[in-house]
């Protein structure tokens, strides 16, 4: 049987013709799935702007460092809104005084100096304190370490960067071929005469076969344990070792000068500065009359000195001679002069002062320069033995505690071939020995040794903030802020503005 | 639709002109600042080019959301653009936000705080989201094209599927020698059940091919023979009511065994071994509805494959814009 005819609207219903105008399960998925996160998206927005703590931990790029953490959701302890902060924002070109510029850094200032590097300096170049010291990076990271890039912009072509144009040379990297030598060893200023080698050797000789040699018999017995070397007996040598003058804890020092004030010189970076009293007496006794213990105290004028030895001779003069104080004058016959005392003390004090002068300045001239060649002169030259030798570096003992005093000192020991005779030999090494340890990891040529490894960029050595005092400690007025705050001002940046 | 033409990149040649060059333009800037400057990192959205790179890259992400309320009928009344344009644009632009956005947060690859590290982890779920979506686009129209000639609008398989089950068991219960009882069932609206009240015939997508080429056409097939022999009626109406219905009505979900090709293939040979010549035509007209069916099951996966990607790109796009104007914002504030 055929099929009957099917009517056309038949056909075209089978499929309804608004269909379309119903939306899927896909598309009302899709639809839900947008609008959940949309409110998501918004939510979590919102939260955070209502939230202040919780919104400065959502936009902050990372934990600040250690020192900052405090100040972790006070975003505008350091930024000002709507104004750069990092010198390589390229909005930074919109403040083009120094004065803008300066205010970006407001925030750091309420607490940090930060001197200029250099009085050359040009000012255009400097960037923000940001620039250099960029923060969020985690509560261990070390802001102050700032990369070499930082430094090498202007220092690869000094001249280009100064307003002077110094005569400087070019540095790439702390390299033989990146870094000049350490310009502050070229020569030693100190005046004193003073050569490692006397002193290091046994008996203090410059020479194995000199006549004189010291003793430990020969030390005052209330100093010569310091001096005394393990399993010595008085009969023996003097055998001075690096220690036996250079300390570098204080407590050492206190321990044997009781210098209260040397407690407070060092952090153990640097060697505490040679004494006379503690380091020298032992053996130079500074008695202003010879094989007497009448000693004259170290570091006086040569105007100081007469007057010590005159108030010395005539307290002595009127011990031996008591009646003089006893005697009187003739009474005045009017018409005619007072007959002065007999002279006699005066010229015996006269002589005495002259004649101890002489002894002493034999004994200054020993280890010190004169400022006129006289016999009796006793201006001496300033010892100026510097106590930082480095002026545009720092350096620390204590970190290099670990390696022997010969590694970077071998000229200082009587025992090396060209071990120094002259005060004026500058005894430090350079930049070579240095590089030693401080360059790259790297195997030795000779050797399967690996060298290198200890860090090497510029802040290794180098302070950018005043830098040529570089040794300035954290208490220095140079590191200080614009202002002082009360502790709820210094926790709180608003507070801290209003102080302002 | 296919976005990448088969053969060669033909109309999109511009758009990638405009990708390359930009990318080697954002490249050459970016790097050139990064040389010369003396900041000890790589320039970072605050510097000049990654500041460009980034305004540019904010500005190409907010024309490629803009695509989705262009679709919208009111916006599309507005007629901005074709849709083809549109989507070359939205291909290759947002191709060229990635070396734009790499410029912008710097070559050093700190993402910052939680707001850039989503918005950065959208940025690249957005993205790989899109990439993967074309490439679908690439290759499921062309499997539709090829596997299912049978193909219906997506969102009328259900109700197809329930069409043609009412057909076949209505020639089914005709060569029983029954009647059918959809024009009773209270689910059917007025329309459906005009559509199938005591008719003799069925009305049935029938998938014809000429050649290689393939398609579907709508016919109208008449009642078959009518089994005489009652137990082979029952054998029928069995099968039918067991395996075939629901299979139709339900699809894989049915668990049938007529799901799998080969299996459908046998039963519907037992069932040809077991009726007479005369009801071989219904027989084969039920396993056209069961291929049918089957390739409404593809189509439903493919689809859901084609376009169930956007459910993922579209919410993602819309988390990564409002994110976006709060880093715009906090980015300015604090930089």
């Amino acid at each position: 049987m055929p099929p009957p005819p099917t009517p056309a609207k038949q056909r075209a219903s089978r499929i309804a013709l608004t269909y379309y105008s119903k939306p899927d399960a896909l598309t009302l998925w899709k639809v839900a799935a947008a609008g959940l996160a949309l409110c998501a998206a918004l939510g979590w927005v919102a939260y955070g702007a209502l939230v202040p703590d919780e919104g400065a931990a959502r936009v902050s790029h990372g934990p600040l460092c250690q020192a900052h953490a405090t100040w972790d959701t006070q975003c505008d302890a350091c930024h000002v809104d709507f104004q750069p902060i990092r010198a390589d924002a390229w909005a930074v070109a919109w403040y083009k005084s120094a004065a803008d510029r300066a205010d970006l850094d407001r925030g750091c200032r309420r607490c940090h100096a930060g001197p200029a590097h250099h009085a050359a300096q040009i000012p255009a170049e400097v960037g923000t304190c940001a620039s250099c010291h960029q923060d969020h990076r985690g509560r261990q990271a070390d802001i102050r370490r700032v990369a070499d890039q930082h430094c090498l912009a202007c220092h690869r072509l000094p001249a280009d960067h100064s307003q002077r144009k110094p005569d400087l040379l070019a540095v790439t990297s702390f390299s033989a071929d990146g870094h000049p030598e350490f310009r502050s060893l070229k020569t030693d200023p100190g005046r004193i005469k003073f050569t490692h080698k006397r002193h290091h050797a046994a008996g203090c000789v410059l020479h194995p076969d000199d006549m004189v040699q010291k003793k430990l018999a020969d030390l005052d017995p209330a100093v010569r344990d310091r001096y005394r070397q393990q399993g010595q007996s008085d009969q023996d040598l003097v055998q001075l070792d690096c220690h036996s003058c250079h300390r570098l804890d204080p407590a050492d020092a206190t321990a044997t000068a009781g210098d209260a004030s040397w407690a407070a010189h060092g952090s153990g970076a640097y060697y505490l500065p040679i004494s006379f009293d503690q380091h020298c007496q032992a053996c130079h006794e500074l008695s202003y009359e010879a094989g007497t213990a009448k000693p004259v105290p170290h570091g006086l004028t040569a105007a100081q000195i007469d007057v010590f030895l005159q108030d010395a001779y005539r307290r002595e003069f009127l011990e031996e001679n008591p009646a003089t104080l006893e005697e009187t004058l003739p009474r005045a016959v009017p018409g005619r002069a007072v007959r002065p005392a007999a002279p006699r003390g005066r010229e015996f004090i006269d002589a005495k002062v002259r004649q101890a002068q002489k002894h002493l300045s034999n004994r200054c001239g020993q280890c010190h320069y004169f400022e006129e060649e006289a016999p009796t002169s006793l201006a001496v030259q300033a010892a100026a033995i510097p106590q930082v030798w480095m002026k545009k570096a720092v350096f620390d003992h204590a970190a290099h505690r670990a390696v022997s005093c010969r590694a970077c000192h071998p000229r200082a020991f009587s025992d090396a071939a060209d071990a120094s005779v002259h005060e004026t030999d500058v005894l430090i090494a350079n930049r070579d020995v240095c590089l030693e340890c401080h360059q790259p990891a790297q195997q030795e040529a000779t050797s399967a040794l690996q060298v290198g490894g200890a860090r090497h960029d510029c802040v290794e050595c180098h302070r950018y903030h005043a830098a040529d005092q570089a040794v300035h400690g954290r208490g220095s007025p140079l590191r200080d802020g614009e202002h002082e705050f009360l502790i709820q001002e210094f926790f709180n940046a608003a507070a801290a503005d209003q102080a302002r | 639709m296919l976005l990448l033409p088969r053969k060669g990149l033909g109309l999109h040649t511009r758009w990638i002109v405009v990708f390359l060059v930009g990318t080697l333009a954002a490249s050459l800037g970016y790097l050139i600042h990064a040389f010369t400057s003396s900041t000890a990192r790589w320039p970072g959205g605050s510097s000049l080019p990654g500041f460009v790179c980034g305004v540019l890259a904010g500005g190409i992400i907010l024309f490629e959301f803009f695509l989705w309320p262009r679709k919208w009928p009111r916006v599309r009344a507005w007629r901005i653009g074709r849709t083809q344009v549109w989507l070359r644009a939205h291909i290759w632009l947002g191709l060229l936000t990635v070396p734009l956005v790499i410029y912008h947060h710097g070559l050093d690859f700190h993402w910052g705080g939680q707001l850039t590290v989503m918005l950065m982890v959208l940025f690249w779920c957005v993205i790989a989201s899109g990439i993967f979506g074309l490439a679908l686009q690439q290759v499921i129209p062309r499997m539709m094209f090829d596997a299912l000639p049978a193909e219906t609008i997506y969102s009328q398989v259900g109700h197809v599927a329930r069409q043609n089950a009412r057909d076949a068991e209505d020639l089914v219960l005709k060569a029983c020698g029954a009647e059918s009882t959809w024009g009773d069932a209270d689910e059917l609206d007025a329309e459906d059940r005009e559509l199938v009240t005591a008719r003799s015939y069925a009305i049935a997508t029938t998938v014809r091919s000429v050649g290689r080429t393939q398609g579907k056409s709508l016919g109208t097939d008449a009642a078959f023979a009518t089994v005489e022999d009652p137990t082979v009626a029952l054998y029928l109406r069995q099968s039918f009511f067991d395996d075939i219905k629901p299979y139709l009505e339900l699809g894989h979900r049915a668990d049938s065994r007529l799901t799998d090709a080969t299996r459908a293939t046998a039963f519907y040979e037992g069932m040809r071994r077991r009726l007479d010549l005369e009801i071989h035509p219904l027989v084969e007209k039920l396993q056209q509805w069961s291929d049918a069916r089957r390739q409404f099951d593809l189509q439903s996966r493919l689809h859901h494959w084609l376009h169930g990607w956007l459910a993922i790109h579209l919410p993602l796009s819309i988390a990564l814009v409002v994110l976006l104007l709060a880093h715009v914002y906090y980015a300015v504030k604090y930089w």
